[in-house]
């Protein structure tokens, strides 16, 4: 398989074909190096390339690769081709249009400081959501006018749910 | 010889790794074991290492490990003789060791008149001053109102501090610059402070530039003997959370140690203090030292002291407690080696440091020659999103700094915890900056040079891509297997709904399928 390998911003020509069971031949950039690979503990990799050991944490967050190896996060996006050209085509979308603002992380509402029909500017601060005992402002991504509230004060939500609609 | 009691079962009031630490020292001690439980913590270590354990309520720690009543019924009914607060929680509760007291029951740490002497920052400074003890400009009493506060901190002069009267540990505690950010911050670190002590009193003080933050464990008995253990290096901080500590300091010299240790010594004595503390200081580049603050309770970075003088201090407070001497003079103590603790947080620092709770799905803890893990969490267990992100302190001890760097870099990457962010990444970029390697640190350390500069990865580019791919590629593989059940199910004749069960199933959905299918 071809891929297009994207990490800091910067795109790697990847092919990845399986040579015997848990090797594989790695060619990234005309580079060969095989891999012989072992998933080790739960998302914990253990990779020989070229005689040398390596460990690898692999996990995967909205389709991008998280790989930690000694101690260092690597993101890195792989496409093949044809990913590449469809995401090429829609293009790089800002804050525009609709901004569902959605909670990164579990925790408690302690202060929800807009209504629906609010007004807002870019950075404005929405509401304050505490997990572990830090307060966290909630900014708004935009200027907008608050179209949805789902949440009220004195709630306890979960990681990925929606909070605001700012439009 | 005096007379002492002698516990025999002890209640800790308390959670995560620190229960564990205090109940190892009763382990070791003969003394049995009591804890309490939130709803949120049914399967939290410290339950299962207990001899004895009660649920107290809510998860919420106001319904919980806040809840004096319910903590000292629990004691009484399992017949307790001691409760230990740990630290956090009513460790600094003076309303909490009343009520210890009018049921029987010893409180493990100092006497309420010292603790309300020294607890308080403003009553604390007071003594100080009156016992020759140097502290930092500015401080007074409560801030009334936001223009109040304005008005104090325009007198002092910017950057100030804005600390809770009732706080430690970086909660609520601020850093302004400016009569602006002053505005701004004002209610929310307010709120902070309400939120984790119940009292959101606040005060003002000059804010020194490039400090050091060393600071002197003591240990008094109820004799009036007294022993400083010497110091730990805490300026490695971030928003004025301490994350890694180190003994020796590099910032002072052995006059100044000692004299610092005195001061300690001094301080405690004014307040006829009656067990281990901490005594806090500030240091400036020309090593006149501030007092800052006392802790009268068990410090989460104790073990740091442990390491480099062979005591136990649980072990120690414990024994003050039960009324015996201190067995060991001033004399007998020595720091030897060098000993560095980092606070393994559940925070993701690719993330401006998010707190990170939920399920472990892997644990691997470092070990070796040299490393002590005090951790509160194993494998398959919940870091739930009320209490401290703080899950697990890595400790090392080896022969001069420059060892004991090179065995935390190694422990560090030892320890894999998965399922969660952690700040372990973190900790490895601190301990390859030059500027920690040669001890030019200071409390702003962590915020104007670490986070702020990109730092070089030692990883390996080429493996992180290589890992990736191969990912991908299995997962494409895994996917057209899928795939082929997905079109059997379909050729079949079933309905588009039996289709979409199925394919839950798999544990895949329709975006997928479609995606690889076009």
């Amino acid at each position: 398989m071809s891929y297009i390998a994207k990490l800091d911003n910067v795109e790697y020509k990847v092919d990845v074909k399986e040579i015997d069971t848990d090797k594989f031949e790695v060619v990234i950039d005309e580079k060969s190096y095989i891999v012989d690979t072992q998933l080790t503990e739960s998302s914990v990799y253990s990779l020989i390339i070229n005689g040398e050991s390596f460990e690898t944490d692999v996990d995967s967050r909205n389709g991008v690769y998280e790989i930690i190896t000694e101690g260092d996060l690597f993101k890195i996006e792989v496409m093949d081709e044809l990913k590449k050209k469809m995401l090429e085509r829609r293009g790089g979308g800002a804050a525009e249009g609709k901004q569902v603002i959605k909670s990164e992380m579990p925790g408690a509402i302690i202060d929800v400081k807009v209504a629906v029909g609010d007004e807002v500017k870019e950075g404005d601060v929405l509401l304050i959501l505490e997990a572990m005992k830090m307060q966290n402002e909630i900014k708004s991504p935009k200027d907008g006018e608050v179209k949805e509230v789902f949440v009220k004060a004195g709630e306890n939500i979960e990681a990925d749910a929606k909070m605001v609609v700012v439009e | 010889m005096t007379n002492y009691k002698k516990f025999k079962k002890v209640l800790i009031a308390n959670r995560g790794e620190i229960a564990i630490r205090i109940a190892r020292a009763c382990r070791e001690m003969g003394i049995k074991v009591v804890t309490v439980y939130s709803d949120a913590d049914r399967n939290a270590l410290h339950v299962r290492y207990a001899d004895e354990a009660y649920h107290i309520g809510g998860s919420v720690a106001n319904e919980s490990y806040l809840v004096i009543d319910k903590i000292i019924q629990v004691a009484v009914k399992s017949g307790c003789d001691a409760i230990h607060p740990g630290y956090g929680f009513l460790a600094e509760n003076s309303e909490f060791v009343t009520a210890c007291e009018s049921n029987n029951i010893t409180f493990i740490g100092p006497n309420k008149e010292s603790m309300y002497i020294l607890g308080d920052k403003t009553r604390a400074r007071q003594r100080m001053m009156e016992a020759g003890v140097p502290v930092v400009p500015g401080m007074k009493d409560p801030v009334k109102d936001l223009n109040d506060a304005l008005a104090r901190a325009k007198e002092i002069g910017y950057p100030i501090m804005f600390k809770a009267s009732a706080g430690g540990g970086g909660k609520g505690m601020r850093l302004i610059n400016d009569e602006e950010e002053f505005k701004t911050s004002y209610d929310l670190a307010k709120g902070e402070a309400l939120n984790a002590f119940g009292d959101d009193r606040m005060y003002i003080e000059k804010a020194i530039i490039n400090p050091r933050h060393v600071e002197i464990q003591i240990a008094r008995d109820k004799h009036g003997n007294a022993i400083h253990m010497f110091e730990r290096e805490c300026s490695i901080q971030r928003r004025h959370q301490k994350v890694i500590e180190e003994s020796p300091s590099m910032a002072i010299n052995d006059e100044v140690r000692h004299k610092m240790g005195e001061a300690a010594i001094k301080a405690v004595e004014a307040s006829n203090y009656d067990s281990v503390g901490t005594v806090e200081f500030l240091v400036d580049k020309d090593m006149n030292f501030y007092f800052l603050e006392v802790n009268t309770r068990l410090q989460v970075e104790h073990p740091v002291t442990e390491m480099v003088t062979g005591l136990d201090i649980v072990k120690i407070q414990i024994g003050i407690a039960e009324g015996k001497p201190l067995t060991h003079r001033q004399e007998d103590i020595h720091q030897v080696g060098h000993a560095i603790e980092c606070r393994i947080y559940a925070e993701d620092p690719d993330k401006n440091f998010m707190p990170s709770p939920g399920l472990i799905t892997g644990l691997r803890l470092p070990g070796g020659p040299g490393v002590r893990v005090d951790s509160g969490v194993y494998s398959r267990g919940e870091v739930p999103i009320y209490y401290d992100p703080m899950v697990s302190k890595l400790i090392v001890w080896a022969k001069n700094r420059e060892t004991a760097v090179e065995r935390m870099k190694r422990a560090l990457s030892e320890y894999v915890v998965k399922g969660i962010k952690t700040t372990i990444p973190f900790h490895q970029k601190v301990l390859r900056n030059e500027n920690f390697l040669k001890g030019n640190i200071s409390t702003d350390f962590v915020d104007k040079e670490v986070l702020v500069e990109v730092q070089p990865r030692e990883g390996s580019k080429e493996v992180a891509i290589a890992a990736a791919a191969i990912k991908e590629y299995l997962r494409e593989r895994e996917l057209e297997n899928k795939l082929v059940e997905f079109t059997e199910v379909c050729a079949s004749g079933s309905a588009w709904k039996e289709a979409g069960r199925k394919a839950a199933m798999f544990g895949t959905n329709f975006g997928d399928i479609y995606r690889y299918s076009t």
